[in-house]
């Protein structure tokens, strides 16, 4: 399929995990892609791995909590490929900690790259896409932003905001039709992952393997999520198939969670 | 009804003025010592002295929610005074009309600072306390019917409030194996000087006046009437109540009903 023939996404945390995924995903259907992430040289990597694919690719360096590096992202975006049909804003972040002993710092740091960034983000893109009279903004929000997680109450303000946030900006930007979207992944195997099994084992008293076996006997569909799992409904929200959606929240988790 | 909280301390947030105020008076009806916080020192020396005609105690302490150092010493200020805190209200917020693509950074900042980060800082460091004392204790957060569902013109308002709205459920979890229930209120268009902003700000949009935004506002509701911080105050002071012990991770809609409307 070449759903996304001469598309061209933008997608923030680009580099890696579900980010990577969403990239390759597109241009694997015709899109080009401008990868986007705070990790300039992974974020290459990805779009010379798209390159190989036939389609064009840019690597562009970006902190999604500073306003004046969002603009530059969109404006590069735009001068190179003259439009943007898809924004996906998946950079994010994780720590672990209950409340009382959770620093200040990490409260900032989840709320910022989280929530503060898809505002920015999705601020500058609209602009564009009013403009142009199309497009689509696709947030990865996450099962965190559905129901409350120990050791993740940060995170999971973070994500409740994204969704929040997802739902007015769809009210907002709806005479425009413009679509605004985000979707929910669960237990997904990426390096985020790898980093919270060794947390959350510290937390328990557990071995990061038996976390991740939790995880697994967690998931009704009884395997880890891939980051592939999470792109097929990146995708499908940036199809045609999706013109009439808006304002949604959708769960991709395996059927953790069912809300 | 007496929900019976004699004995009992609150610590409420944002008590000098609209749904705080409320609440403040509603506890200390039903028998509670009440710490009033609030930015606005003047407000809150104004509930306290209502308070105080209720015959319980008052104290008024200066407050910004968002000052980690503040709430630290507001705490200890508090439990120096009158001895301990059983009940935490999360009150303090602000808001603004605005749509995403002409909002301000800053204004995005105060909103996720106040409305969300506040409710961490202070959760953070009275639950220390309650876990201390090891003898439970209640969190009631102030979220909103727009913690739940978007609305235009509010991005960075409903963010702020779906914050607290997860951040309750988390903390719950967190906070359960201690006693200590943590649950969020949703209020609807609640008649107080914050709405009366808003009605401000949606007049000026329409080009009527404040009072036609405010009339208008009350047309719609179901029940015929704008919602009042007694309304609010009423679901807190059932939270707050033993009736409501294994009530937790809630977030609870008193509302009118909105977001259905005539």
């Amino acid at each position: 399929m070449m759903r996304f023939k001469d598309k061209v996404a933008l997608v923030t945390g680009g580099a890696t995990g579900i980010g990577r995924a969403i990239c390759l995903k597109l241009a694997g259907e015709g899109a080009n892609v401008a990868v986007a992430d705070l990790d300039l040289e992974r974020a290459k990597q990805v779009a010379e791995e798209i390159k190989k694919l036939g389609r064009q690719a840019i690597a562009i360096h970006v902190d999604v909590t500073k306003k004046d590096q969002v603009q530059k992202m969109v404006d590069t975006v735009v001068e190179k490929f003259g439009k943007i049909d898809y924004c996906y804003n998946n950079a994010g972040v994780s720590t672990m900690n209950p409340v009382v002993d959770m620093t200040e710092e990490e409260w900032d740091f989840n709320m910022d790259v989280n929530a503060k960034g898809i505002f920015l983000c999705c601020q500058a893109e609209a602009k564009v896409l009013i403009k142009q009279g199309f497009g689509k903004i696709i947030n990865t929000a996450s099962m965190g932003g559905k129901h409350g997680i120990p050791f993740l109450a940060h995170y999971c303000a973070s994500k409740y905001a994204v969704i929040g946030f997802t739902k007015s900006l769809a009210l907002e930007l709806a005479k425009y039709k413009i679509n605004v979207n985000c979707f929910c992944p669960g237990l997904v195997k990426t390096e985020m992952q790898d980093r919270e099994v060794v947390w959350e084992a510290k937390l328990r008293g557990m071995t990061p393997e038996e976390v991740r076996d939790e995880y697994i006997r967690m998931t009704p569909l009884g395997r880890l999520e891939t980051p592939e799992d999470v792109a097929n409904i990146a995708a499908f929200l940036a199809s045609e198939e999706a013109d009439f959606m808006t304002g949604q929240a959708i769960n991709i988790t395996g059927g953790i969670e069912t809300n | 009804m007496n929900f019976n909280l004699k004995g009992k301390v609150a610590m409420v947030t944002g008590g000098g003025s609209g749904i705080g105020r409320g609440i403040c008076l509603k506890l200390a009806e039903n028998g509670a010592d009440v710490a009033v916080c609030d930015i606005n020192l003047d407000t809150a020396k104004e509930t306290a002295e209502m308070i105080k005609k209720l015959g319980v105690k008052a104290l008024v302490v200066k407050l910004d929610v968002t000052k980690a150092q503040e709430v630290e010493d507001a705490v200890a200020k508090i439990i120096d005074s009158l001895g301990k805190i059983d009940i935490l209200c999360n009150n303090a917020g602000i808001s603004l009309i605005k749509n995403i693509v002409d909002l301000d950074e800053k204004d995005w900042d105060a909103h996720m600072n106040i409305n969300a980060k506040g409710v961490y800082l202070c959760s953070k460091a009275v639950a220390k306390h309650m876990i201390a004392r090891g003898k439970g204790g209640r969190i009631i957060n102030t979220a909103s019917y727009l913690g739940k569902i978007a609305a235009p013109g509010l991005g960075h308002y409903c963010a702020s409030k779906f914050a607290v709205v997860g951040l309750t459920q988390s903390l719950a979890c967190e906070l359960g194996p201690y006693g200590i229930t943590v649950n969020s209120v949703c209020p609807g268009d609640v008649d107080t000087p914050m709405m009366e902003r808003e009605w401000k700000m949606h007049a000026q949009n329409l080009g009527i006046t404040p009072e036609e935004a405010k009339e208008q506002n009350r047309q719609r509701m179901l029940l015929g009437r704008l919602e009042k911080p007694e309304d609010v105050a009423n679901l807190v002071a059932f939270l707050a109540s033993d009736l409501a012990e294994y009530i937790t991770a809630e977030s609870i809609n008193v509302s009118g009903g909105l977001p259905f409307t005539r």
